[in-house]
């Protein structure tokens, strides 16, 4: 049933192109637009999931045993680089490579793995399009682009820095009200709560983001089966690596690459992929106790 | 097998977890869309809260059904 | 609960390593709860990360960030490339950049805005209630960005405003560049104008840096080089104080001039040109038979592109688009006509090289042809007599090609015109490009839902019926013709340099295709075109110079009916009038120049069309002798009248 559903999303993937109109990555469904490749997170996780559950063992999974987590990864994630959204692809990226390295890799493998990624870096580089490499180099050296992405990150800098401590009030960040920030309402809405709000709130919603990976993993810890346990890591493995690329890059420590903050971002999307993974922990979370 | 409360078993950490978070998301949504603009579009608001309902909806769903029926598929 | 949990996995680690042992192969949960420590443990260092630099920004500097963004003092101010140049082809301006002054208002810094306005008003001259609509306009704007209250202020004004400087917080003015048409209307509809960005423009060019108040180009080449003229834009990240004044440039991104524009149009030919059509609407191109250069391109009549640079009053607009001579029509490559006459060079053509005449074929011409019951008219009432094909294209003998069209058939003809480029676009680098008509029975039969009549065959072998060609489509079939069948794409733009001089497009000769005609053939249409004017019964002996080998065709098109029924005295009076076209090369051993002439309502090709063509080449070849005066000329070829239905015409 989840690969129908994760197929289906795929070829929704597919389709997009046709009903997207001037954006490139959302999939019109009458009144609403949903994002596909929000979806394709959770359906890679339970897939991936699914294999490593079978096969896991002491050793490591040998090069053979990858090929096939591999196909499910690369699938989507070329889709998803084709739309061009780097962040999301990116995303789908480290959930898989976490979730395998979870599982554990062997050793040598680990190592050819390591060696081929770091040479294979050049290759990707030649791969991407303009506008991306473009944020990275911004992101390496903010001056090459202070009109663009360098000016954003400044902009989000001090509305970040200015909330200080206690922040200015909400509704009152001026940064915020005068349309300083790009995106305010999505990808940087962590730094209008970091101005409104100050270190206080910014600090307690971080903890609160370290409280729920933190619980995600005792879910993990606690549960019976390696199907369970290796679902609710990729779950929390999400949840994780979404909050810390987008803090990151609001606070100018990584790119600019669009990935919303988890239940605080507006997007549909997005919002409904974090509920249905919170479910999954819950469930198995559940599940625990069933045995006993 | 239910030997406890449904209570008891269900995972209130995670909920409230979840709970707080989407409350703080809401709020600063509001004023992310409302602050300083001449049209506020607090449509957004609107329509965020309407995608929490459908999540939650979904969530129910992840929720209740089995992990052995997820766990029992090709691959 | 984080410690109980944490105090969970520190006693749980030793009993680990003793079971491991044991369990060496398959992932128990013991195996798994080991590793979970260990991701707990990366998780905990990332969002230490996390939190460190959020203490870092907030605490540590928060006290800096507070203060520049009290002053909103990191701002973008842009700066404008400069637009790229348009020369003609021997390197004289004709489009040019000057500075223009405007005057905005940046409402933070202005303090009370309504006194600096009403001591601005004094200064500048201009009413207060003019500027205080511009500010109500701009409502939405941010305070801290600058509205605009007026744009190219007088030089009178600048040192006013400038004078009184501290009087006016929060007054800026910015230079912008603006376009200057140096030659005024020289080329106008080559060069084209420049005006504001449309909406639909804008969401179109979104992504290549366009913004809203942009000026880019509309017309001609600024707007089919608009990606190459505009250069990008730059910018720079200042700081300013409360008062709105920059203390410190944070960093300059500078703006890319855009490419300067070499065209291939020679200015003094297209002066001369426009000097010999002045007053009369119509069209004059002429090229280069050896490499498809626009050497003139002239829509007559003709507009000032600098009247759209200042922001034109609706009024003039209107006046403009809605002028029965169509001036904002670059005729030469919008402008559907019928070819008449001059599409009896693609008509002997196909009936040479179809074989349906030779060299020697004869036809009798009365003055008239019966088809049916049809009477179909030569020009010449009297008639030719007996005509071959190169006595038929000298006379322009309509009945020689009536023969020649019944035997070709509107299909076979329609082939041999494709072939020569006409009711196909010929690319040239400008926009809205017309494409022309040939009718085909096929597209008569979709179009009109009624079959293609045999009686039809007849009109559209002399150029008249559905056919439809551009001035241009016809320029570049002459040139074919000229240079021994060679069809060039029609170039505009003879070269593109980057403002250090460096070349980066050099317009070369594109072919685009050969006449369907053997070099025998076309010798044989040539030296019919060489008999039009120095022939006997050549129809346009008027263009012959005594020293100077001109060819060409005469052409007089029937106007049928004008979709426009105009009030207008003087349309009226001519709106019956036929078109007169007349295209020339020279010399016919080594073609220089080929033009097509066309003068909307001029009545006969030899009497309106000729003599500009004439007085044109002369000048390009630089030949300073008088026309062959001893020549009396005939009437020229006039309209031929036929009718399809009814009786006899006579």
């Amino acid at each position: 049933m989840i690969y129908g559903f994760s197929v289906f999303l795929l070829v929704c993937v597919l389709v997009f192109g046709k009903y997207a109109g001037g954006s490139r990555r959302w999939l019109g469904l009458g009144v609403v637009s949903i994002q596909p490749s929000e979806f394709v997170k959770l359906a890679v996780i339970v897939m991936l999931a699914r294999y490593y559950a079978r096969v896991a063992n002491v050793n490591g999974l040998t090069f053979y045993e990858l090929f096939r987590p591999f196909v499910v990864v690369a699938v989507p994630f070329m889709l998803i680089v084709r739309q061009p959204d780097l962040g999301t692809a990116m995303v789908v990226l480290l959930i898989a490579v976490s979730m395998t390295l979870f599982v554990k890799v062997e050793k040598r493998l680990f190592v050819c793995l390591g060696f081929i990624s770091v040479t294979g870096g050049p290759l990707v580089w030649f791969c991407l399009k303009g506008y991306q490499k473009q944020r990275i180099l911004t992101f390496l050296n903010p001056d090459l682009d202070p009109l663009g992405a360098g000016y954003h990150i400044i902009q989000s800098k001090i509305a970040i820095g200015s909330g200080m401590f206690l922040g200015r009030g909400l509704g009152r960040g001026p940064q915020n009200a005068l349309s300083f920030l790009p995106e305010q309402h999505t990808d940087f809405i962590f730094s209008v709560l970091a101005e409104e709000l100050g270190f206080a709130g910014s600090f307690f919603m971080i903890f609160l983001f370290l409280m729920l990976v933190v619980w995600g993993l005792n879910v993990a810890h606690g549960c019976r089966e390696p199907f369970g346990t290796i679902v609710s890591v990729g779950v929390t493995a999400m949840i994780f690596w979404q909050v810390f690329i987008n803090v990151a890059m609001v606070t100018g420590l990584m790119p600019v690459v669009g990935v919303p903050l988890p239940f605080i971002s507006y997007g549909g999307s997005s919002v409904i992929t974090v509920m249905m993974c919170v479910g999954v922990l819950m469930n198995v979370s559940m599940r625990r106790f069933l045995m006993e | 097998m239910f030997d406890r409360p449904f209570v008891q078993r269900f995972d209130w950490c995670l909920f409230g977890l979840m709970f707080l978070l989407g409350c703080m998301g809401l709020v600063v949504l509001y004023s992310a869309v409302t602050a300083g603009s001449d049209a506020p579009r607090k449509l957004l608001v609107v329509r965020q809260v309407l995608w929490y309902g459908a999540g939650g909806v979904l969530l129910v769903f992840f929720f209740c059904v089995s992990t052995s029926c997820w766990s029992n598929g090709p691959m | 609960m984080l410690s109980a949990y944490d105090g969970f996995t520190n006693s749980f680690v030793p009993v680990f390593c003793i079971c491991m042992d044991k369990y060496l192969d398959t992932a128990d949960r013991n195996w798994y709860k080991h590793r979970l420590v260990t991701a707990m443990i990366y998780v905990m260092l990332a969002f230490v990360v996390l939190g460190g630099r959020l203490f870092q920004l907030q605490v540590l500097e928060g006290e800096e960030f507070r203060r520049f963004s009290e002053n909103q003092s990191i701002r973008l101010q842009s700066i404008e490339p400069p637009r790229g140049l348009i020369f003609d082809r021997k390197g004289n301006l004709l489009a040019d950049n000057r500075p223009s002054f405007d005057l905005s208002i940046i409402l933070k810094d202005a303090g009370p805005a309504e006194m600096t306005l009403e001591k601005l008003s004094k200064y500048a001259d201009i009413p207060k209630s003019q500027l205080m609509s511009k500010i109500r306009a701009g409502r939405g704007i941010p305070s801290y960005k600058p509205v605009l209250l007026k744009q190219d202020i007088g030089r009178d004004v600048l040192a006013a405003i400038e004078v009184h400087r501290f009087d006016l917080p929060g007054i800026v003015i910015e230079v912008r560049q603006k376009r200057f048409y140096a030659q005024g209307r020289t080329a106008a509809h080559v060069t084209g104008y420049m005006g504001e960005i449309s909406a639909a423009e804008l969401s179109y060019w979104k992504d290549m840096g366009y913004r809203t108040g942009d000026f880019v180009g509309k017309f001609g080449v600024e707007k089919s080089s608009e990606r190459f003229l505009r250069g990008k834009r730059g910018g720079r990240q200042v700081e300013v104080n409360a008062k709105g004044q920059v203390i410190r440039v944070l960093r300059t991104v500078d703006a890319e001039p855009g490419q300067n524009i070499f065209l291939t149009i020679d200015q003094e030919l297209q002066q001369k040109a426009e000097l010999l059509m002045e007053g009369i609407p119509g069209a004059v191109v002429a090229m280069d038979p050896g490499t498809g250069h626009i050497l003139a391109m002239v829509s007559s009549p003709s507009f000032d592109p600098n009247t759209f640079i200042g922001g034109m009053s609706h009024r003039e607009w209107n006046a403009l688009i809605s002028d029965p001579f169509r001036p904002m029509e670059n005729k030469v490559i919008q402008g559907e006509y019928p070819p008449a006459s001059t599409y009896k060079i693609v008509t002997a053509i196909a009936g040479l090289e179809e074989g349906v005449i030779n060299r020697n074929t004869t036809y009798f011409c009365p003055g008239y042809h019966r088809y049916g019951n049809n009477i179909f008219r030569c020009w010449k009432r009297s008639g030719h007599g007996s005509v071959d094909i190169v006595k038929a294209l000298a006379g322009s003998c309509d009945v020689f090609f009536y023969q020649v069209g019944l035997r070709l058939g509107v299909d076979r003809l329609a082939d041999y015109a494709g072939a020569c480029g006409l009711g196909t676009l010929t690319h040239v680098d400008l926009n809205h490009e017309a494409r022309g008509l040939i009718p085909t029975s096929e597209w008569k039969e979709k179009r009109m839902g009624v079959p293609w009549q045999k009686g039809e065959n007849l009109s559209i072998a002399i150029g008249q019926g559905y056919n439809l060609v551009t001035p241009l489509q016809m320029a570049v079939l002459t040139a074919a013709v000229a240079n021994g069948g060679i069809l060039y794409r029609p170039l505009i733009v003879k070269k593109r340099e980057t403002v250090e001089g460096r070349t980066v497009y050099r317009g070369d000769r594109e072919i685009v295709g050969r006449l369907p005609v053997s070099r025998k053939n076309l010798d044989i249409v040539r030296k019919g075109l060489w008999e039009v004017t120095h022939g006997r019964a050549g129809t346009a002996r008027v263009a012959r110079v005594r020293g100077l080998g001109i060819s060409g065709k005469t052409g007089t098109a029937q106007v049928v009916s004008r979709k426009r029924k105009s009030g207008d005295r003087r349309v009226r009076s001519l709106h019956l009038k036929s078109h007169a076209w007349f295209v020339a090369y020279a010399e016919p051993d080594d073609p220089r120049i080929a033009v097509a002439v066309l003068v909307e309502h001029g009545e006969h090709g030899s009497g309106t069309a000729a003599p500009i063509a004439r007085e044109l080449i002369k000048m390009f070849m630089g030949f300073q002798g008088v026309p062959d005066v001893s020549v009396v000329s005939d009437p020229g070829d006039v309209p031929v009248l036929y009718e399809f239905s009814g009786g006899p015409f006579f």
